[in-house]
């Protein structure tokens, strides 16, 4: 097979040794058969120029002379075979041969004939639809069109040219091939034959109608309409939806309004949609203008109650402690004025601890589950539907209540008295106090926060407190997810770190960061205070509370306590707080002010640049004497 | 012989049987004869046929696999695994989940993350409410849907599948079942080839996969089962579904379709009404109602089977297990045979009048009745002592060999067309099962016929029953 004609001679004699042998060998009616079979499956296996020679090479051997005679065979396989090892060894002489049997009475060899028909030269197509008498199946179109989309060098002719065909068949398959190579040149057949009694051609010619945007059909796919089977319309619909305009809306309002069929009424719906957005909108599930006033009124009932509720807790809890042993009624109570009357009935104290659940539940619904309708997964006052981990809030909230007298004070709300009490509580409430506006601190608890993370000595609850007021800011500008968003990668110091080579370039690093970072830093402190290397925990957690200290010290109480600090506070949360002493021009004194140097009058170094010195009244008064007495 | 009321009736008796058996041997041996002509036909025509041409064409039509669950949770992610891998282009996988009262929807939901989607449902839908329609948001699992809705029964669900389906053809399968990845290649081949017939409903062989290596939803190697009870039925079902379905194939006259593996046009599935819910026996009352419905269209129709080796399941593999499913089996013969009536040798329905609504009522519900019936009567006639043991173990070896051979030529057939299990020993074995068989296995199937038709009679309510499954994934 591939033997060349450049061979050296000793090559060339084998060659001519080896094809006497053969044809000897083909003598032998097995061996023939055996060789036709491995030559068909080898075929099967390469392509291009091997795959020529190998038809060249059956040819060569004549051993298309058998498949010829199995042509003539009575057998129906074995007819059927002949065509296949012809059409597969592309013996384009066969071509004659084979066509005769297109219109075959015996379906299997009909169907082999087309294939090879249109297999074996470029015009057969035009051939095998000019002379069929015969169905063609869904499958035999579907194989035609593979034999046509693999042919080499395939020139599709005008297929329109079929349209008119008396077998309706052929003008379906010529249909789907119009379409298959965009042949949009024959608008007029395509959109007439929409009229075309057979269901399958007029919805293949409306599947071209959409395909080449044949705007001139939508008054035949209208006229058609009535007359056509629920697939057929759904496709008109989606036609229309696709190439109508505001003019087609009365006729698929019509649609929508006397068609029985679900399908189409929803496709007629759709289609309305399209051409203008929002003509149908969702209806399904959705509150009714009642529904939703009394929705609202309901939350302003609700959150007039709970301020109310605040301040009578507020006076109450000064006096009386809530005893223990009433929270499980407490809690009973609830869960049935929950279930029956959520709103109205809201006189209970445990009420309010309702209320705060109720918001969250609001906020951050409970996961659908698959086996709930879709109003049941709406959001719910039910306490049966409220996290665990809301429960196991409101029973801290309890317990604080109750071990605490004052602890009610606590509660953010902005009638609370200022963080006067917060001070009173131990340690561990402090820290179940933090713990609990974490979870429900809004805007109105911004004062009482800066109060106390000014007051407050312990750094890690002051930095506690400070997440919890960005958070507050954060959501208040609608950038919810910036606290989420920051990570360790958002440090300048990260890629540093990566690259850091040794254990020593890693703690001069950390404690850089201390000196120059900002709040950015803190994830990556805190992802180095797991670290797995001792030291640079250590360091981390010491770099972090410098890094904290620096940040805030400037607002400390020991430096000053007045409203001004306070605002700058707020301020420098906004933004990250420049270094004071990196600009040394703040801690020069004005020239006009110089002399108080050479007095003893300096600048106070590491106090703030605005207050910075103070001259007294004995100064003025020493000055003025000086004056006086003409120094 | 004394002529008396008794004695003729005892010779009616004598009579009955003796045509029965006749009639049974001619129509044993013609449905030998048509099953051969259509498996070698099958194998010629196919032999030319490269299916996975077909796999990317733009005129490949749409399927959808229906698949109902109902506690399904050991096995439902890889079966569904299974289903999406099969080699089509065109298809979408169904997973019904009726109401399971196990992990079955939790476990889908996480294994293919699966979110509520906006679907339209038509509000008059015949089916239980559906809860809610799942779609994943990977695209890779794009193919895959899930309806959940509240437990109405096989039939329900399949009843809502096609109702929800968009697609022309729509399969209705058992969850657990194992698709061969070219199934649907056949499928299409089967309902689009005709030009001269609509082609309505296709079915297939079902195979057993008891003691089959499986891994990862794909049927590594075929073995034999290694439980009795699954090798009794594997010569049963290869009996049934080579020779007998075969057969009436041939002749366009299939009444049955396996619910396991059966596909139908959906236009016709919806036009019918579906299956029904009221009998165990919806996959063949479809079919009745499917021929019904075409025969008084007067549109030329077939249905088409597949002898393919394409679907593999499990069969129980525990006596009780078994008795319930062919407890189950009678009863669903009797309620359609009942519900059809009217087809009793009614030549309007052309051959499905008169020959397979009576083959089916007289050799497939009638027969094990008569069998149980028999068994009393020889003990009677050797009460009464008027038996010939003679001609009775004459008559009796007759119809065990008549037996044996018909299985053994099935057994032949398979392993001439598809060659399943190429071991001899599993040939010998499956002999050996055809030779003990009428003794061990065939009584059981009486005794189950027997109870169903008297459960069914006696109006007893009895549902689908349990069928504790292996699962196909543990198989191996």
């Amino acid at each position: 097979m591939f033997h060349d004609e450049d061979n050296s001679v000793p090559e060339k004699k084998d060659y001519v040794k080896l094809k006497i042998e053969i044809r000897d060998a083909l003598k032998d009616a097995s061996f023939r058969k055996v060789l036709t079979q491995i030559l068909l499956d080898l075929q099967k296996d390469v392509a291009g120029d091997t795959r020529k020679k190998l038809n060249e090479l059956y040819r060569q051997l004549d051993l298309h002379h058998d498949a010829y005679k199995k042509l003539n065979d009575w057998r129906w396989y074995v007819v059927s075979q002949g065509i296949i090892e012809l059409t597969q060894m592309q013996v384009v002489d066969s071509f004659n041969f084979i066509t005769k049997f297109i219109n075959d009475r015996r379906g299997i060899i009909r169907k082999q004939a087309e294939i090879a028909t249109v297999s074996l030269k470029p015009e057969g197509i035009s051939y095998f639809l000019d002379t069929t008498k015969f169905s063609i199946s869904e499958w035999q179109q579907l194989k035609l069109m593979e034999v046509l989309r693999v042919m080499e060098h395939f020139r599709p002719p005008s297929f329109k040219t079929w349209l008119v065909s008396g077998n309706r068949d052929v003008v379906l398959f010529a249909l789907r091939l119009i379409r298959h190579y965009n042949q949009n040149d024959a608008a007029a057949s395509i959109i007439e034959l929409v009229k075309h009694k057979n269901e399958r051609i007029k919805l293949e010619a409306i599947l071209c109608i959409k395909e080449f945007c044949l705007i001139t059909a939508l008054d035949t796919l209208k006229a058609v309409f009535p007359k056509t089977g629920q697939a057929t319309k759904i496709e008109i619909l989606d036609t229309i939806a696709t190439l109508g305009n505001e003019e087609d809306l009365e006729f698929l309002k019509k649609v929508e309004q006397s068609s029985s069929s679900f399908l189409v009424k929803n496709k007629a719906q759709m289609a309305i949609n399209d051409i203008a957005p929002e003509t149908f909108i969702p209806s399904k599930g959705i509150l009714s203008q009642k529904e939703l006033e009394a929705s609202e009124l309901a939350q302003e009932q609700h959150e007039h109650f709970i301020t109310e509720e605040i301040g009578k807790i507020a006076a109450e809890s000064k006096t009386t402690a809530i005893a223990p042993e009433s929270v499980p009624e407490m809690n009973q109570e609830l869960e049935v004025l929950s279930v029956e009357e959520p709103i109205q009935e809201q006189e209970d104290i445990e009420v309010f601890q309702i209320d705060l659940d109720t918001i969250e539940v609001d906020e951050d619904p409970e996961p659908k589950t698959p086996f709930e309708n879709e109003e049941k997964n709406e959001p719910s006052f039910e306490i049966g539907v409220l996290d665990k981990a809301l429960d196991s809030s409101i029973n801290a909230q309890i317990g604080l209540l109750n071990n605490v007298e004052a602890d009610v004070d606590m509660l953010p709300h902005e009638d609370l008295p200022e963080a006067a009490h917060y001070f009173d509580l131990s340690p561990e409430e402090r820290l179940t106090f933090i713990a609990l506006l974490e979870e429900s601190a809004t805007e109105k608890e911004i004062g009482l926060l800066e109060e106390v993370m000014q007051k407050e000595e312990d750094s890690e609850i002051r930095y506690r407190l400070f997440n919890i007021l960005r958070a507050i800011q954060n959501k208040e500008s609608g950038s919810e997810n910036i606290e989420t968003e920051t990570t360790a990668i958002d440090s300048v110091f990260h890629s540093l770190f990566e690259y850091a080579s040794d254990l020593d370039s890693k703690l001069i690093l950390l404690r850089e960061i201390s000196e120059v970072g900002d709040e950015k830093e803190f994830p990556l402190l805190e992802l180095l205070e797991n670290d797995a290397n001792p030291m640079v925990r250590q360091q981390a957690k010491k770099s972090k509370e410098a890094l904290i200290e620096r940040l805030y010290e400037v607002n400390s109480p020991k430096v000053t306590t007045d409203n001004t600090a306070v605002e700058e506070v707020s301020e420098n949360f906004e933004e990250p707080i420049v270094d004071q002493e990196t600009d040394p021009s703040e801690n020069r004194l004005p020239l006009e002010l110089c002399f108080l140097e050479e007095i003893g009058i300096g600048v106070e170094r590491k106090s703030e640049p605005e207050i910075a010195f103070e001259l007294t009244e004995e100064f003025y008064e020493e000055q003025e004497k000086r004056i006086s007495l003409g120094e | 012989m004394e002529v008396s009321i008794p004695n003729i009736w005892l010779e009616y008796i004598d009579v009955i049987f003796m045509t029965f058996s006749v009639m049974l041997f001619i129509m044993f041996t013609f449905m030998g004869y048509f099953s051969t002509r259509n498996s070698l036909h099958y194998k010629n025509k196919n032999s030319f046929v490269d299916l996975s041409k077909i796999m990317a064409s733009p005129l490949a039509p749409g399927i959808t696999i229906i698949a109902p669950a109902y506690n399904e949770g050991l096995n439902i992610v890889e079966n569904v695994r299974s289903l999406l891998s099969l080699k089509y282009v065109n298809y979408e996988v169904m997973v019904v989940n009726d109401g399971s009262k196990d992990e079955t929807m939790q476990k889908l939901i996480e294994a293919y993350d699966l979110e509520m989607v906006a679907y339209p449902i038509d509000p008059n839908i015949k089916s239980k409410p559906i809860r809610g329609i799942y779609k994943s948001r990977q695209l890779s699992y794009s193919k895959l849907v899930v309806v959940d809705k509240e437990n109405g029964g096989k039939s329900d669900a399949l009843n809502a599948g096609i109702q929800l389906s968009q697609n022309q053809f729509v399969g209705c399968i058992d969850v657990d079942c194992l698709l061969l990845p070219d199934s649907l290649l056949h499928v299409v081949k089967a309902l689009f080839q005709r030009s001269k017939k609509r082609v309505v409903a296709v079915g297939g062989v079902v195979r057993v996969a008891n003691s089959c290596r499986i891994s990862g939803g794909t049927l590594e190697e075929i073995r034999l089962p290694k439980n009795w009870l699954a090798r009794f039925q594997l010569l049963e079902y290869t009996r049934s579904f080579i020779l007998g379905r075969m057969a009436w194939g041939r002749i366009d006259s299939l009444l049955i379709i396996s619910g396991a593996f059966g596909f139908f046009d959906r236009e016709i599935a919806l036009a019918v009404g579906g299956y029904d819910t009221n009998t165990v026996g919806e996959d063949m009352e479809i079919i009745f109602k499917i021929r019904r419905y075409m025969h008084e269209r007067r549109e030329p129709y077939t249905i088409e089977y597949i002898p393919d080796p394409l679907c593999w399941t499990e069969v129980p593999e525990t006596v009780d297990i078994l008795l319930n499913q062919r407890d189950r089996w009678a009863r669903g013969n009797l309620e359609t045979l009942y519900k059809h009536k009217d087809m009793f040798f009614n030549s309007r329905f052309g051959r499905l009048g008169l020959i397979s609504y009576p083959y089916w009522f007289f050799y497939e519900w009638l027969a094990p009745l008569l069998e149980f019936f028999g068994f009393f009567t020889i003990i009677l006639f050797w009460y009464l002592g008027i038996i010939n043991w003679d001609f009775f173990f004459a008559l009796t070896a007759t119809v065990y060999m008549f037996s044996i051979m018909f299985s053994f030529y099935a057994i032949l057939w398979d392993v001439t067309t598809y060659n399943n299990y190429n071991k001899s020993k599993d040939i010998l074995t499956l002999m050996g099962c055809a030779i003990i068989e009428p003794f061990v296995f065939h009584p059981l199937v009486v005794c189950a016929a027997v109870r169903g038709n008297m459960t069914k009679l006696f109006r007893k309510k009895v549902g689908w029953g349990v069928q504790v499954r292996r699962g196909l994934a543990s198989a191996s």
